[in-house]
């Protein structure tokens, strides 16, 4: 199997079945990372796509001695930022669709775990709405999306400590928002 | 140091002072260990992104935060000094229980909660070494609110598998590739592309030739069936001389290979004869079928249909169509009388 430096290689020779398999291949895990994000499906939808087509147009500027990943990561990072921010001016509560949580539920589950589920969830996005903007991306970056410290140093462009500290500094303020949350739903 | 407290590193987010590379530095061992607040943490990563020497020196200083719990030790060590002086005494060497770092931290208040925060929040990357987990506890039995943000940080995961997790469909891959790569292309995009390839020449020209054969093939067989006998034999006695001359030619050398050779044009002329044969017949039966339309013959038509529908099992057998719910019991079921009866069995009628 091709790595993706050199199918993303390939791409720059406008070869069109390679870049079928890199939209293929990060195609969930880029449309997740909207969602984290943005936390509304169709938003997190449209903007997957236009991760996709701004790799498109900038697959000039792609510096072949680069990790991919880290490429795609850090504009996939820059444009969710950008959305964060034009959205947090007409903040709002997100209320996630019942049909999202089809995927989730196994054949034999109940509807109070589901019901639980979904309130669990809805005090996330409460939470992960109050974080900052670095603060958020720590999260999504380290605990949703899993990428190693490495990884995020190197598509955030600051040092491994930095991270390590925004990355906790976020989990503190996400665990005090989740308290909060809560306090203000059994009051 | 508390992080509500105001200070260069705690700015009011009204009057928030701009950053400069002195005020970076001032703030910088609390900013690695977490203690700066929102908004001005935001304004200190931006400086850090745009200045080139002061995240020279954020990368030195990691280092030394790196070591995991240098500046609390640090921190504490100070707390332990400034309580020294204030007993006049040097209570490390008077009372070594005073050593116990963890007591002094579980005491104080504040500052401690922000460390133990920072701590518990990086617990999963970066296990606590025994000295600090003592530290840690020691506090934490004491401060309910960090026990409850400890809870909540070690159920994180749970929290976490609430989220949905989506999976692009075929539709997204569809919307990427159209968006990127344009629409899917149209029949004259292809064949253009196929016409590209070298080999597509050789392709083209056994197309043409085919596609000649049979419109040439078609056409003279269509005006021998119209034509009827001359020039249908006219064709076979043309074809007939053309291909017993090849094969007698051929037959010279080994008559084996001279049938062999026959059989394409034998194959030729019988299809010929049958396509006439079916074309003559498929003309007349539509005649009839036609003109009994018009003279409003329906029982002729019916039979014409009949010829066709019957062997392909389509026509309903007679009883069945004529059958209703009240006859239908009183018809014999003796199916060799029944077949006697029907009229077009033995040719009468």
């Amino acid at each position: 199997m091709r790595t993706d430096e050199e199918l993303f290689d390939l791409c720059r020779q406008r070869d069109a079945r390679a870049w079928e398999l890199i939209v293929e291949r990060y195609q969930s895990k880029i449309l997740n990372l909207s969602y984290q994000f943005c936390g509304n499906k169709d938003e997190a939808r449209d903007l997957a796509q236009d991760v996709f087509i701004r790799l498109y147009q900038t697959i000039d500027h792609y510096e072949s001695g680069r990790t991919f990943k880290t490429w795609l990561y850090s504009m996939a990072r820059n444009l969710c930022i950008d959305h964060y921010r034009r959205r947090k001016k007409d903040r709002r509560v997100v209320d996630t669709p019942v049909d999202e949580f089809r995927d989730l539920e196994g054949g034999g589950e109940s509807q109070d775990r589901t019901l639980a589920k979904r309130e669990r969830s809805d005090l996330l996005h409460k939470a992960l709405d109050t974080l900052g903007t670095i603060s958020r991306e720590a999260i999504v970056m380290k605990d949703f999306q899993d990428l190693s410290l490495e990884e995020i140093a190197r598509t955030l462009e600051v040092p491994v400590g930095t991270v390590k500290s925004r990355i906790s500094r976020a989990r503190v303020e996400l665990g005090k928002a989740i308290l909060r949350s809560e306090r203000t739903v059994q009051s | 140091m508390s992080p509500m407290n105001p200070s260069p590193m705690n700015p009011s987010p009204m009057n928030q002072p701009p950053m400069n590379c002195d005020l970076f530095r001032r703030s910088l061992r609390a900013y690695l260990r977490g203690d700066i607040p929102e908004p001005a943490f935001g304004v200190m990563v931006e400086h850090e992104a745009e200045c080139d020497e002061c995240r020279r020196v954020v990368t030195e200083m990691t280092a030394e935060v790196d070591h995991v719990g240098e500046l609390s030790f640090a921190a504490v060590a100070a707390a332990e000094t400034s309580e020294s002086d204030l007993r006049g005494t040097d209570s490390r060497a008077s009372d070594p229980q005073r050593l116990d770092l963890g007591s002094l931290l579980g005491l104080t208040t504040g500052a401690d909660c922000a460390y133990v925060e920072q701590r518990l929040g990086e617990a999963p990357e970066e296990p606590l070494t025994k000295d600090l987990l003592r530290l840690v506890d020691t506090h934490l039995e004491a401060c309910p609110s960090c026990r409850q943000l400890r809870d909540v940080l070690e159920d994180l995961p749970r929290w976490y598998a609430t989220l949905p997790v989506l999976r692009a469909d075929r539709a997204f891959k569809a919307e990427v590739l159209r968006r990127t790569l344009g629409p899917e292309p149209g029949f004259w995009d292809v064949l253009r592309a196929l016409w590209r390839r070298p080999e597509a020449v050789w392709e083209a020209a056994v197309a043409c030739a085919l596609v000649t054969f049979i419109l040439f093939g078609s056409a003279v067989g269509r005006r021998a069936a119209e034509s009827e006998l001359p020039n249908r034999a006219s064709l076979q006695g043309v074809g007939s001389a053309v291909g017993s001359a090849v094969v007698r030619g051929i037959d010279d050398g080994a008559s084996r290979a001279g049938r062999v050779a026959r059989a394409p044009y034998t194959l030729v002329r019988d299809g010929f004869d049958g396509l006439h044969g079916f074309s003559s017949h498929a003309s007349s039966w539509m005649e009839r079928v036609v003109t009994n339309f018009r003279t409003g013959d329906y029982e002729e038509l019916l039979n014409d249909l009949r010829v066709v529908l019957e062997p392909i099992g389509l026509y309903p057998d007679p009883a069945v169509r004529t059958a209703d719910p009240a006859t239908e019991t009183a018809v014999d079921p003796a199916p060799s009388d029944a077949k006697t009866e029907t009229p077009r069995e033995d040719g009468t009628q």
